[in-house]
C-alpha cells in the first residue's frame, strides 16, 4: 500500500515535469478556467436576486456549491486526468501499458497524465469555498465539516467517474456515450441546489448522484447537519465500492485494440 | 532438463463484436445488434524452457499479438490455461509483472518529452528499486545498450533505432526473467535491426533472460531465435528448432527460368518437378532432389520451353514460411 | 473529429440526448421555482420560459461552437495548409461542414422537443401567429451566421496564439450566459440585460427572445443588432483570414 502511494505521488510529479501545457500556457489556462467557472455563480446569484431565496438557498450557498463542485472536479481531473482519457487510452491501445505494470491498475491509469487546466478549477474552488465560509460566518465545527465533506465528495466523485469510464469497455466507439453519461451526472451538480425538491431531489441523490458532490455537502455545512453528512459518507463508500467492482468486471472485456486488427 | 517457465494448454481467445446492420435504425442496432465472433487464437499449446529464444511468427491476423497479450496478462483468455513463471496471468497479473519485461514495437513506453534517463528512473521506481539500484542498473544498461551518446536528449528527438534500443533497455531495468517483444524490429533499417538482434542475444547469454518475440521478419528468426513457433489462423502450424525448420526443406532446389517466348500452355511436368510460379515470361519450378537430381531435372525440362536464362538456388526460410502459410490457408 | 461525427450518426444522437436531458432537468427545476412564486416571475410565465430555453438548447444541437475547435485542430495538425491549397474557400468549407454535421440532430431535437413541449406546457399566444414564424426564421438564420462568425474569430486566432482554449471557454460561456441558456434573459438584472442585447454573444442567440411578449415591439431593433454584428465580424473574419492565408503561404513556401 505504501509503495503504491509512493509510486502514485512519484508518477504525478513526473507528469507535472513532462507536461508541455504547464510550460507554455499554464496561467492562461488557469485564468481561462476560472472565468469559465464564474458563469454559474453569476447565473444563480442573478436568479436569487430576481426571484429571491429558493429552497432556503442564499447567495453564500451558491458560492459553496460552485466551490465544492469545482474543487472536487479540479482535484480529480488534474492529478487523475488519466481517468478522463480512458476512451483514448483504450482505443489507442495505450491501456496495455497499464496492464503490464506491477502497480494498481486504477492508480496507474489515473496518474498517467496531468490535467493542467483543471488546476484552475482547484484554485477557483478554494476561493469560492473560502468566500462561502466567510459569508456564512462559519463556526469551527462547520470548517471541520467542510474538510471532511470535501474528502467525502472526492471519494464519491472519483467513484462515479470510474464507474462511468468503465462503460468504455462495453462499446466499440464509446467516447460520445461516456461523455453524455458524465454530463448527465455532472451538469445537474452545477444547478441551483435549492431548486431540487421532492422527486428531483430523490432522483439526483439516489439514482443519479449529482447532488452528492455539491448541493448536499453545502446544505450539510450551512445547516450543520450531521445526519446529512453521515448519509453522504455512506453513499460515497457505496459508490466507491460499486465502481471498483464494476471496473473489475469491465476490464475483463478489454480487447487491447484488437477489435479491428486482432493478432497483427 | 531445464525448468519450464511458460506452459500454455489449449489456449483459445475469441473476440465478439456487434456489426452495424445497414438499413436498420440506430436503436435497433443498439437493442439487438448482430453479434459476430472471431476466433483469434484457437486451442494452442506449447511450453518454453528457461533461457530459450523463441520466435513466434505468423502473418497478419494469425493470433501472435493476442497470444503474447494473454501471456502478459493484458487479455483474458476465453479458454485454456496459462502458467508463466508459475503465475496465472489472469489472476496474478501484478506479481507476474515484477518478473517479466515487455516491449511493444509500435507503442512507446518512454516519456516523449523527457530524456531516457527519466524513463529509467520512472520504471525503476515502479518496480520498487531503491535509488542506488536504479542508478547502478541504469548505468549498466546505458553502457550495455550504447545509449550514452543520446541519453540527455528528449525521446521524441531520437531515431527509431535509438528509441527501440532504449525501449528494450528500459524494459530490462528490473532484471526480468522473461522479456516479451512484439514486433521489436518493425520499421528499423538493416543496421539497426542487426544491432538490436545482437543486443538481445547478449542479454540472453549474459543475464539468462528468456526471449519471446513475435515478428514478421525472417531475419529476426534466423539470426536470433533458436526455436520457431509458426502460427496461422490461430493455430500452431509448426514448432521446431529454427535450423531444422530451414533444413526440412533443403531437399528442394528452386529453378527460375526466364523464357524467350510466352509458352502456349504450361505442360505437365515429370515426377519430382512442380510449378511454384507461372508467369508469361518467367516460371519457377521446385525440384525434389529425393526423386531426381538437378542436372537430370534440367535435361528433362529443357525440351518443354525455349529458355533464355536459368537460375538455380536453395529456398530461403522466408519462402519456406510463406509456403507454410499458404498451405494452411488453403486447407482452412 | 468532424469526419467521425458524420460517419457515426449514433454519436450525434447520443450527444443530442445529453443536451435534451440537460434541458429537461433544467425545465423541471424551473417548473418548481415558478410554482413557488405563483406562476409568474418578472412578468414571465413558465410556459414562455420553457419555450425560450428550448429554443436555446435546440440551437445548441447545431453545435456551431465546434467550428472553433475544428479550426484550432486544423491549424495545430497542419491540415489547414493542405486545405488552403485546395481550390475551395477553407472557411466556408468548414462552416458548411459544421452546419451539415449539426442539421440531423437539430431536426430530431426540434421535432421531438416541440411535441414534448406542446403536450407538457402548450403553445403560448406569442407563438401562434405568422409574425412569429416569419421573424423566427430570419433571426434563426442570422443567428447561425453570427454564431459561425463569432467562433470563426476564436478559431482563427489560433494562427497567432498557441493555446486558444482558455479564450474559447470564455467566449463560449459568454454566449451561454448572455444567450439565456440557464437563466432566461428576461430574468436578468438591468445592466446584464443591456449587455445581453448589445453584445454579439447575446445577439447570436436572439432566437430565445422570439417567444417573449416584448418581441413584437423589439424585433426590428434586435434584427438590426444582428445584422450590425454580422457586418462587423464579417469584416474582421475576412481580414484575419487574409492575414492568416499570407502567413501560411510565407511559412509554407
Amino acid at each position: 500500500m505504501k509503495k503504491e502511494i509512493n509510486f502514485a505521488i512519484y508518477a504525478i510529479k513526473k507528469n507535472i515535469q513532462s507536461s508541455a501545457e504547464l510550460r507554455t500556457s499554464f496561467w492562461m489556462n488557469v485564468f481561462g478556467m476560472m472565468i469559465n467557472n464564474i458563469s454559474f455563480v453569476i447565473l444563480w446569484v442573478f436568479l436569487i436576486q430576481t426571484v429571491g431565496s429558493i429552497g432556503g438557498w442564499s447567495e453564500a450557498d451558491i458560492f459553496g456549491l460552485q466551490g465544492f463542485v469545482a474543487l472536487v472536479f479540479g482535484i480529480v481531473y488534474s492529478i487523475g486526468s488519466g481517468l478522463r482519457e480512458m476512451p483514448q487510452l483504450i482505443s489507442g491501445g495505450r491501456f496495455d501499458q497499464f496492464l503490464i505494470s506491477p502497480k494498481n491498475l486504477l492508480t496507474r491509469i489515473a496518474t498517467s497524465s496531468f490535467g493542467a487546466s483543471a488546476v484552475g478549477d482547484v484554485f477557483f474552488g478554494i476561493i469560492c469555498i473560502v468566500i462561502y465560509l466567510f459569508m456564512i460566518s462559519a463556526t469551527l465545527s462547520q470548517i471541520g465539516m467542510t474538510f471532511l465533506l470535501i474528502i467525502i465528495a472526492l471519494i464519491t466523485f472519483t467513484g462515479v467517474t470510474i464507474a462511468i469510464q468503465s462503460i468504455n469497455f462495453f462499446f466499440t466507439d464509446p467516447e460520445a456515450v461516456t461523455r453524455s453519461v458524465f454530463e448527465l451526472f455532472f451538469t445537474p451538480s452545477l444547478f441551483h441546489g435549492g431548486a431540487f425538491q421532492g422527486t428531483t431531489r430523490f432522483v439526483f441523490t439516489f439514482l443519479v448522484p449529482s447532488l452528492l458532490i455539491g448541493t448536499l455537502p453545502v446544505e450539510a455545512i450551512t445547516q450543520t447537519s450531521f445526519p446529512k453528512m453521515l448519509l453522504l459518507l455512506v453513499l460515497s463508500i457505496f459508490w466507491f465500492m460499486l465502481s471498483l467492482w464494476f471496473f473489475k468486471k469491465a476490464v475483463r472485456k478489454y480487447e487491447s485494440a484488437n477489435f479491428m486488427t486482432f493478432g497483427s | 532438463m531445464k525448468p519450464k517457465i511458460i506452459e500454455v494448454k489449449n489456449l483459445s481467445k475469441t473476440f465478439s463484436f456487434s456489426v452495424k446492420k445497414h438499413g436498420s435504425s440506430f436503436f435497433r442496432n443498439l437493442v439487438s445488434p448482430e453479434i459476430k465472433t472471431v476466433s483469434a487464437v484457437d486451442d494452442i499449446s506449447f511450453e518454453v524452457e528457461e533461457g530459450e529464444r523463441i520466435a513466434f511468427i505468423g502473418p497478419n491476423g494469425a493470433g501472435k499479438s493476442t497470444t503474447i497479450k494473454m501471456l502478459t496478462g493484458i487479455l483474458f483468455p476465453t479458454k485454456g490455461k496459462i502458467s508463466v513463471l508459475g503465475f496465472d496471468p489472469t489472476t496474478d497479473r501484478k506479481a507476474l509483472a515484477y518478473k517479466i519485461g515487455t516491449v511493444f514495437g509500435q507503442r512507446s513506453q518512454l516519456f516523449p518529452n523527457l530524456p531516457i534517463t527519466d524513463s529509467f528512473e520512472f520504471f525503476g521506481v515502479m518496480y520498487d528499486l531503491s535509488k542506488k539500484e536504479i542508478a547502478s542498473r541504469t548505468a549498466e544498461l546505458i553502457e550495455q545498450f550504447d545509449l550514452a551518446s543520446f541519453k540527455d536528449q528528449p525521446v521524441r528527438k531520437l531515431s527509431l533505432g535509438q528509441r527501440m534500443r532504449a525501449e528494450i533497455a528500459v524494459s530490462l531495468i528490473h532484471k526480468p526473467r522473461i522479456i516479451f517483444l512484439d514486433e521489436p524490429t518493425i520499421g528499423l533499417d538493416v543496421v539497426a535491426k542487426k544491432s538490436l538482434r545482437e543486443l538481445l542475444i547478449k542479454i540472453n547469454k549474459e543475464e539468462k533472460t528468456t526471449i519471446f518475440l513475435t515478428s514478421h521478419d525472417v531475419g529476426d528468426i534466423e539470426s536470433l531465435c533458436d526455436r520457431t513457433i509458426i502460427i496461422n489462423h490461430g493455430t500452431v502450424v509448426r514448432d521446431m528448432p529454427t535450423d531444422e525448420l530451414s533444413k526440412s526443406f533443403v531437399h528442394e532446389k528452386y529453378l527460375d527460368i526466364t523464357l524467350e517466348a510466352k509458352p502456349k500452355n504450361f505442360p505437365e511436368l515429370p515426377q519430382g518437378i512442380k510449378y511454384v510460379q507461372k508467369d508469361s515470361n518467367k516460371i519457377t519450378l521446385a525440384v525434389d532432389q529425393r526423386v531426381l537430381g538437378v542436372s537430370d531435372a534440367l535435361q528433362k525440362i529443357l525440351p518443354y520451353f525455349s529458355v533464355s536464362d536459368i537460375d538455380v538456388y536453395n529456398v530461403d526460410l522466408e519462402t519456406v514460411i510463406r509456403e507454410m502459410y499458404e498451405a494452411t490457408s488453403i486447407s482452412k | 473529429m468532424i469526419k467521425d461525427r458524420i460517419q457515426y450518426p449514433a454519436r450525434l444522437i447520443v450527444d443530442t440526448f445529453g443536451i435534451a436531458t440537460r434541458c429537461g432537468v433544467l425545465l423541471i427545476l424551473y417548473y418548481y421555482i415558478f410554482s413557488t412564486r405563483g406562476g409568474v416571475i418578472n412578468g414571465l410565465t413558465f410556459q414562455i420560459t420553457a419555450w425560450s430555453m428550448f429554443l436555446y438548447f435546440a440551437f445548441m444541437t447545431l453545435r456551431l461552437r465546434d467550428l472553433a475547435t475544428s479550426i484550432m485542430q486544423d491549424i495545430k495538425s497542419g491540415t489547414v495548409e493542405v486545405l488552403l491549397s485546395k481550390p475551395i474557400n477553407y472557411l466556408s468549407y468548414r462552416m458548411w461542414w459544421q452546419l451539415g454535421a449539426g442539421l440531423y440532430p437539430f431536426f430530431v431535437a426540434v421535432v421531438l422537443g416541440t411535441i414534448a413541449l406542446v403536450v407538457a406546457v402548450g403553445i403560448p399566444a406569442s407563438m401562434s401567429s405568422w409574425f412569429f414564424v416569419g421573424t423566427l426564421s430570419i433571426v434563426f438564420i442570422l443567428g447561425i451566421i453570427l454564431s459561425l462568425l463569432v467562433y470563426a474569430v476564436v478559431g482563427l486566432l489560433a494562427f497567432w496564439i498557441e493555446d486558444i482554449k482558455p479564450l474559447y471557454w470564455i467566449v463560449d460561456k459568454a454566449v451561454m450566459i448572455l444567450g439565456g441558456s440557464y437563466l432566461p434573459v428576461a430574468l436578468f438584472p438591468k445592466v446584464m440585460y443591456q449587455i445581453a442585447i448589445w453584445s454579439p454573444f447575446g445577439a447570436s442567440q436572439f432566437v430565445t427572445h422570439t417567444v417573449y411578449d416584448t418581441w413584437r415591439t423589439g424585433y426590428a431593433e434586435m434584427i438590426g443588432i444582428q445584422v450590425f454584428w454580422i457586418v462587423i465580424l464579417g469584416i474582421i473574419v475576412s481580414y484575419m483570414f487574409g492575414r492568416a492565408h499570407k502567413k501560411v503561404s510565407v511559412n509554407g513556401g
